[in-house]
């Protein structure tokens, strides 16, 4: 085997992909993705605010009392409040015109909300109203509801003849810290957000294996039907071919995550969530990431090997697609008890244990016993070299082959031909 | 290249599945000359070549390449278009030939200097950095062939190099291929085209079923094929010989007939028949080609409308 050559068909096979509309496509489309989950995760993760900006609300106040309180508690030494501003609307004589208007303003963004305190708000018997756009769970809506509901607390306490300072101080609630036990910063438990980090690292290890895998098949197709296969092989031995390939493409592979986790560390930081890239698994991410893609890299090359068209292709991949896609059906389980059965019994499944083990790896609910640490790996790695030595096989017969696609018994036979 | 021979195959078989590709082959060809293999589609010319690149082992026999028989060792040295050749269509034209240059072996600071030189050699200097979907097919062809040429190999294996080659180009190429001879090296030429390997080749060899028909120098295969046509032009229209006993059949051309003799007859004996009953304008004793050569030795073999077929439509 001559490195030379090797090296020469691993680096025409890297030029001329990155040189591809798919590569350019893949390189943009995936930190979209990527970006658009921990976006979406950071806000999953209730974060103190929505915006840094003032949520202004217009009340419409029936009882003539409450939008005054509001607006002293909101000027008031408490902190919560500060970025409500209070606009008091006296209910005009045309009720339903008057909230169409706030309520246009509330379209226009002009206004957070729309606030309308009954008349009879005060004993509790009225409902209030609150318009806003959008869902009403956020946070700010919330601070606005507690301002509210302080105001009128205070102005019952108050019409009790009690001492409100002194009701609150009595009443104020025990401080409670409370930790998330995986964090080594110590940030506060943000559950769904770090259900989502590990369903992000497998997606990220099944775009880059799976797709790189595919963009390998395409080649060696396109090398069959293009016929330069033959003036290759005068050149090199089928090994040195498929080796060089399956490296060149790598090089791509790696390409691409680079790229990919500099996006997702960079939006990641600017979304105050960097501890969702738990630096500690990147030994382990980047093994499976190898035995994975040399796994499914040579399954495809040598599928490719033996099919003329993209189309032949379909039904020899089918079952290799199935198999990729149930660690993504079972992300959920599999995080939330990466030592169950299920979890276990996946992980030695060949084309699976990759992804499973990455799930298990970054689910963080409980350490992966140790002995599995160490056989998975290897029963992994026993796996590709017997995957690369019947792939070779396959490849050897399937360069030369044109015609009928041969079904799963022909290319068994093929691997134990001589 | 031990002993002036370039290739030697002896008894190699090849079979796949039922069908027997090549049968019992043996084969010299000595190092220098342009040795012709000859035979009709599917006579297993390919598999023979492909054998001797070390693309496919044979079931069974010995095969050596100059000097070698561990064929690995020489892919350096040989030069191979296939007949199923192509070219990676995105790619740029003076990379092409850098990266098969690569993967012969040849360096990288030789490949610099001479693939403009080699571009311009076969009038394609203006496409250096031109990508190989916007060639026209035939000067696909000849890049295809200066990629096989590129490492200056000392034997070159061409299959079918000149189909669909327009006449400009086919001289070129021809050309190109008389240059390497005369520089020494070996050519093995596979081709169906029987008039481009009449001109070229010193030494032919005839397959046909996997089996070897006959094997030579040119000169000794066409001498040995018995010639039985004779050209006959005369000045009025020639009394019918149809009925002799020494002619099998008449066939009329534009301003001549040909006559077929039956075997074993004597040009001169048709000749003495015809003197004094016409008017003689010209008496050929027309001399084989190798088409007809291969069509009557194939013909033994009972497969003779087969390969008729297969030649007419082809050549």
């Amino acid at each position: 085997m001559s490195i030379r050559k090797l090296a020469a068909v691993a680096r025409r096979e890297y030029t001329e992909t990155v040189k591809t509309k798919a590569f350019l496509f893949g390189v943009l489309l995936m930190p979209a993705i990527i970006v658009g989950m921990i976006f979406l995760s950071a806000r999953m993760a209730v974060k103190a605010a929505d915006s840094d900006g003032p949520i202004r609300v217009a009340v419409v106040d029936h009882t003539g009392r409450v939008a005054a309180e509001m607006t002293r508690l909101a000027a008031g030494p408490k902190d919560a409040w500060r970025r409500v501003e209070v606009e008091a609307v006296p209910p005009a004589a045309d009720r339903d015109r008057q909230l169409e208007d706030l309520k246009q303003r509330v379209r226009e963004g002009s206004l957070f909300g729309l606030l309308e305190v009954p008349a009879d708000a005060i004993p509790g018997k009225g409902m209030c109203i609150f318009l806003l756009r959008g869902a009403g769970m956020s946070e700010d809506s919330r601070e606005v509801r507690q301002l509210l509901n302080e105001a009128v607390k205070r102005i019952r306490f108050a019409n009790a003849g009690l001492d409100t300072d002194r009701i609150l101080a009595l009443s104020r609630p025990v401080s409670v810290d409370q930790h998330d036990v995986r964090e080594q910063q110590g940030q506060s438990s943000e559950a769904m957000a770090n259900m989502m980090a590990p369903f992000a690292f497998v997606f990220l290890l099944f775009m880059s294996v799976f797709g790189v895998s595919q963009g390998l098949l395409t080649s060696v197709i396109e090398e069959k039907s293009s016929r330069v296969v033959e003036v290759l092989l005068s050149a090199l031995s089928p090994f040195e071919l498929m080796a060089g390939k399956i490296l060149g493409m790598a090089g791509v592979g790696f390409t691409l995550v680079v790229l990919w986790s500099a996006v997702g560390y960079v939006a990641a930081t600017v979304r105050h969530v960097q501890y969702l890239v738990q630096i500690g698994h990147l030994g382990e991410f980047i093994l499976y990431y190898v035995l994975g893609y040399l796994l499914i890299s040579s399954i495809l090359a040598a599928v490719g090997s033996a099919c003329n068209t993209l189309k032949e292709a379909q039904p020899l991949m089918a079952p290799l697609t199935f198999l990729l896609i149930i660690p993504l059906m079972f992300w959920m389980q599999v995080v939330h008890q990466p030592n169950s059965t299920l979890a276990v019994l996946l992980s030695f499944v060949p084309p699976m244990t990759p992804f499973i083990m990455v799930l298990r790896l970054t689910s963080g609910e409980a350490a992966i016993p140790s002995w599995q640490q160490v056989m998975v790996p290897l029963w992994l790695a026993a796996w590709v070299l017997f995957a690369m030595w019947a792939a070779g096989r396959v490849f050897r017969v399937g360069l030369l082959m044109y015609g009928k696609p041969p079904g799963f018994r022909e290319l068994a036979r093929w691997v134990r031909h001589r | 290249m031990t002993d002036g021979t370039a290739i030697r195959v002896e008894q190699v078989c090849k079979s796949f599945g039922s069908v027997q590709a090549v049968q019992d082959l043996d084969l010299c060809i000595p190092a220098g000359c342009i040795y012709g293999v000859l035979g009709p589609n599917g006579a297993g010319k390919t598999t023979a070549i492909r054998m001797l690149m070390d693309i496919i082992a044979p079931d069974r026999g010995r095969i050596e390449v100059l000097g070698e028989t561990v064929l690995r060792r020489v892919k350096d040295r040989v030069g191979y278009l296939p007949e199923e050749r192509g070219l990676y269509r995105k790619m740029r034209v003076d990379d092409t030939l850098k990266y098969f240059g690569t993967i012969k072996g040849v360096p990288r600071r030789r490949l610099r200097r001479i693939i403009g030189e080699r571009l311009r050699e076969v009038g394609l200097g203006e496409c250096t950095a031109r990508h190989v979907d916007e060639l026209s097919k035939g000067m696909q062809q000849k890049l295809q062939f200066l990629a096989a040429t590129i490492a200056d190999p000392d034997l070159l294996i061409l299959d079918e190099p000149f189909s669909g080659l327009d006449p400009i180009n086919l001289e070129v190429l021809t050309r190109r291929i008389l240059d390497m001879r005369d520089e020494g090296r070996t050519i093995l030429l596979s081709t169906h085209m029987m008039e481009q390997a009449q001109r070229l080749c010193e030494s032919v060899l005839l397959i046909h079923k996997g089996r070897k028909v006959l094997d030579g120098p040119l000169r000794e295969v066409l001498r040995g094929a018995d010639s039985r046509t004779i050209i006959l032009e005369t000045q009025e229209t020639p009394p019918d010989l149809s009925g002799l006993p020494l002619v099998q059949s008449v066939e009329k051309k534009n301003r001549h007939h040909e006559i077929r003799l039956a075997p074993g007859t004597d040009p001169q004996d048709l000749l003495a028949v015809l003197v004094g009953r016409c008017h003689i304008l010209r008496f050929e004793v027309k001399r084989p080609t190798l088409h007809e050569v291969f069509l009557a030795r194939a013909g033994e073999t009972a497969e003779e409308t087969t390969a008729t077929a297969e030649w007419g439509g082809r050549t």
